[in-house]
């Protein structure tokens, strides 16, 4: 999701606004001499100031994070459960990020800019990470995008590039298969009984020939096959443009006239695979985090209602 | 669409055998749910074994108090045993944890505050008149860090003295209430034992109920400067005659009268010793009525052994002649005290003239103008200092001489310590009333808007001072229920030892009602 667009800045400024208002809140409770009216409105006692969670305000903030954390992990019920959700993904989406990020002055006022007991200690941590991995994801969710339609002009559907893979594959071993089975039939031609002689000249193309198919089989073989076929490429020389470059540039040279379009052929599916490698590594950058943002995410929601409950209920 | 991804024909070709591929869960998706199956999962595994196996120090946001020390190893000292089981079932209702926390602004814990109780004994909560009493736990906050546990801050108690509903309540209930309900602080009016004089001054009717947000702003006035009161004393002294006069000579070694050599600290430094004739008038303000013998002086502090003393003076001059002249002989001895006893009777005429000037006289000084300094101030006549009157009773009526009280404690509800002041501050800087007081009736105490100067949030750096509440007040009051000089296991307040070396409590000083109006 864009966040420099005209739609965002009502978010931006509500929770602009919040944050104000929160810590407005904070200082009337906590340093009343800083603020002129009185805005205290929760309870009576504040205790001192490291134990700002068990306050009145304290729990009203504590609560409202809360509250945010158990809606933002409702993001992908949403996108599952679309009927049970009233609301535009979007519209969730945007939610999602400008409330988690509300969540931010929400909690350090909450817990007083202290960690507290080892407790509340992991919990920060684990909040930490969610945050950080989630305004990591929204960062990349900025960038790649365009940088993948830039590098990537024939993105394909993430999903389909196992398929289109194999399809090159089969093609190429087609291929493979026609030059085999030709070297086969010419194999035995000057032995052949009853055959009439070649011409010198068709003797000699015959000859190219068939030293180019040799020569194109063992690239097939060697080097673009595994290449096509391996769920990884980076590993083979073809996954580098220069040296892929030079080796279908030495292959044209190499093979006789009639040959080099099969070679252009076999260049096109090399760099579609290496381009479908970019896009895969792309794909892994722009969705990895999610691999640390969401099971963190359930694992705080857990914690903290633990957190909540011994702290409330138990001391 | 770009032209490298072929046209919609082209894409379709490209992904042909597989084009319901929306249908089926992505490998990553999978992979993630699992994942935060297992975080989940981990985590439930985690708060069970945190609650069978780790200790409370899990939930423990820091070491105890320099005071508390000794109960680091010890939760259940104050915490529930079930409660240090993290996680465990029940615990208070969910509604009065809401309740507690909303409504009184702290939590309730009942628990650890009568463990608090079971070594904190003999101390009532707080005034009597208090609207709603809290939890310990409100104010003292335990688990902050090994220091001393943090003071009460203005703050705290700014929330109900600064709450004019409350203070109208606490009003309400302070005027229903009987006056012995409200005592004097030992901490602050001195420990039993010791014997103060304390200024009492009778209870506002309201109580000490005004509402204000810090000693700066809107603290009322000192009760002596609101009230102004005037001191009734009997003994006449002039202070600014002694600081600032030049007829006043210099002391026996040579040192100019300043406020010190009268007012001397208690040994903890705290309030000044209370001022005796003995150690601070004598040196200047001798009982020698006879020019000639020095070493013949009054008794001091008895106005019928003045007489007795007077009416006696042959064998008084004996005891002289044995003592100081050293006189064996009894012929001698008589001779050397009817030779006095005859002199001094050609001074002043007769014995009951003699004794008229001992006790009503108020100008000595003419007597011995010409004096050295160690014998000017020779006897003034008990009525140059005390109030004498005319005897009444009996046959040979004594001169009645009344007793003077001088005030130990003239503002019983606030402590004070002259040790921690002497260092940054001369005398005179806080009783700047000193110097031009005449009248004994003058009360020198320090006035509210000069504490003001340093104890306040807003004081120059270099001498700004603590302006919390409990840098001069104590918030818990003493066990109504406990009689008078009680002496807790461990009390509330700390011990203090006076004098005999008893410890000593509450309500053994001596507490004066004074009327002035």
């Amino acid at each position: 999701m864009k966040i420099n667009r005209a739609v965002q800045i009502p978010w931006a400024l509500l929770v602009l606004a919040a944050t104000g208002l929160a810590t407005l809140l904070y200082l009337a409770e906590f340093y009343p001499q800083s603020v002129s009216a009185n805005l205290r409105f929760f309870g009576e006692t504040p205790p001192g100031h490291a134990t700002i969670g068990g306050t009145p305000l304290g729990l009203v903030l504590g609560t409202i994070s809360f509250g945010i954390f158990i809606f933002a992990a409702l993001l992908g019920m949403r996108k599952r459960l679309p009927a049970l959700f009233p609301g535009h993904v979007q519209t969730w989406l945007r939610a999602h990020i400008w409330l988690t990020l509300l969540t931010v002055p929400l909690i350090l006022l909450h817990c007083g800019f202290h960690l507290g007991s080892p407790m509340t200690t992991l919990l920060m941590g684990l909040y930490a990470v969610v945050m950080l991995s989630g305004v990591y994801g929204l960062i990349l969710q900025q960038k790649l995008p365009r940088l993948m339609k830039e590098q990537l002009p024939a993105e394909i559907v993430y999903e389909q590039i196992r398929n289109v893979r194999m399809q090159r594959c089969a093609e190429a071993k087609t291929l493979l298969r026609g030059y085999e089975a030709r070297r086969k039939e010419s194999a035995p031609v000057g032995a052949a009984a009853g055959s009439a002689p070649l011409r010198e000249d068709e003797a000699e193309e015959s000859e190219k020939d068939l030293a180019s198919e040799a020569f194109l089989i063992d690239f097939l073989q060697r080097q673009l096959l595994p290449y096509l076929e391996a769920r990884r490429g980076k590993r083979f020389p073809l996954s580098h443009v220069r040296t892929a470059n030079d080796t279908f540039h030495y292959l044209k040279l190499r093979v006789a006239a009639s040959y080099r379009e099969a070679v252009e052929a076999m260049e096109r599916w090399s760099n579609e695979r290496r381009l479908q490698d970019a896009q895969v590594k792309m794909q892994h950058w722009l969705h990895g985090w999610l691999f640390v943002h969401v099971p963190f995410s359930f694992l705080l929601i857990l914690l903290t209602a633990w957190h909540a409950f011994v702290t409330l209920f138990r001391y | 669409m770009d032209d490298e991804r072929g046209s919609q024909k082209e894409i379709a070709q490209r992904y042909r055998g597989r084009v319901d591929y929306s249908r089926t869960k992505s490998r990553a998706r999978r992979w993630r749910f699992w994942l935060s199956c297992l975080a989940v999962a981990g985590g439930i595994a985690a708060i069970g074994l945190v609650r069978e196996k780790s200790s409370p120090n899990f939930f423990n946001t820091g070491p105890l108090s320099r005071s508390h020390r000794a109960l680091a190893n010890n939760c259940v000292a104050c915490h529930e045993p079930e409660s240090l089981r993290a996680g465990s079932a029940g615990g208070a209702p969910f509604l009065q944890v809401l309740n507690d926390r909303f409504r009184n602004g702290a939590p309730s814990f009942p628990r650890i505050d009568q463990a608090c109780q079971t070594c904190h004994q003999h101390h009532a909560f707080h005034e009597a008149n208090v609207v709603e009493n809290q939890s310990c736990s409100a104010c003292h906050e335990e688990h902050q860090g090994p220091e001393a546990m943090r003071a009460v801050t203005t703050l705290q108690c700014a929330t109900c003295h600064n709450d004019r509903a409350l203070m109208q309540a606490s009003a309400q209930i302070g005027k229903r209430l009987p006056s012995t309900q409200f005592r004097l602080n030992p901490k602050v009016a001195g420990a039993a034992g010791t014997h103060h004089n304390i200024l009492k001054l009778p209870r506002p009717p309201d109580g000490y109920t005004v509402t204000f947000a810090s000693f700066a702003e809107g603290h009322p006035p000192f009760q002596l400067q609101r009230e102004n009161v005037r001191e009734s004393d009997v003994l006449r002294f002039n202070h600014q005659r002694h600081l600032g006069s030049s007829d006043i000579p210099p002391t026996k070694d040579g040192k100019k009268l300043d406020c010190v050599f009268c007012h001397q600290p208690e040994p903890d430094g705290r309030y000044m010793r209370r001022i005796n004739f003995e150690s601070h008038c004598q040196q200047c303000h001798s009982l020698q009525f006879d020019v000639k013998n020095p070493g013949f002086q009054l008794p001091h502090g008895d106005a019928a052994l003045v007489r007795t003393f007077l009416r006696t003076l042959p064998a008084q001059y004996g005891e002289l002649a044995r003592r100081e002249k050293k006189m064996t002989n009894d012929g001698q001895i008589a001779q050397f005290a009817g030779q006095q006893v005859r002199q001094l009777l050609g001074q002043y005429g007769s014995g009951a003239e003699l004794e008229r000037a001992v006790f009503f006289a108020t100008n000595p000084y003419k007597v011995a103008a010409q004096s050295d300094a160690a014998t000017r101030a020779r006897y003034a006549g008990c009525a140059f200092c005390h109030e004498v009157k005319q005897g009444s009773a009996g046959a040979f009526p004594v001169p009645e001489i009344t007793r003077p009280v001088t005030i130990d404690r003239w503002m019983p509800h606030a402590s004070f310590s002259h040790a921690r002041h002497e260092s940054v501050l001369s005398c005179r800087e806080c009783h700047v009333a000193a110097e031009g007081s005449r009248l004994t009736s003058d009360v020198l105490m320090p006035v509210k808007e000069g504490c003001v100067i340093c104890h306040s949030e807003t004081a120059a750096p270099l001498k700004r001072a603590s302006a919390e509440c409990s840098t001069c007040h104590v918030f818990h009051a003493p066990d109504p229920r406990a009689p008078p000089g009680t002496t807790a296991r461990a009390s509330f307040f700390p011990k203090t030892t006076d004098s005999t070396g008893g410890h000593s409590s509450t309500g053994g000083s001596s507490a004066l009602l004074m009327k002035w109006k």
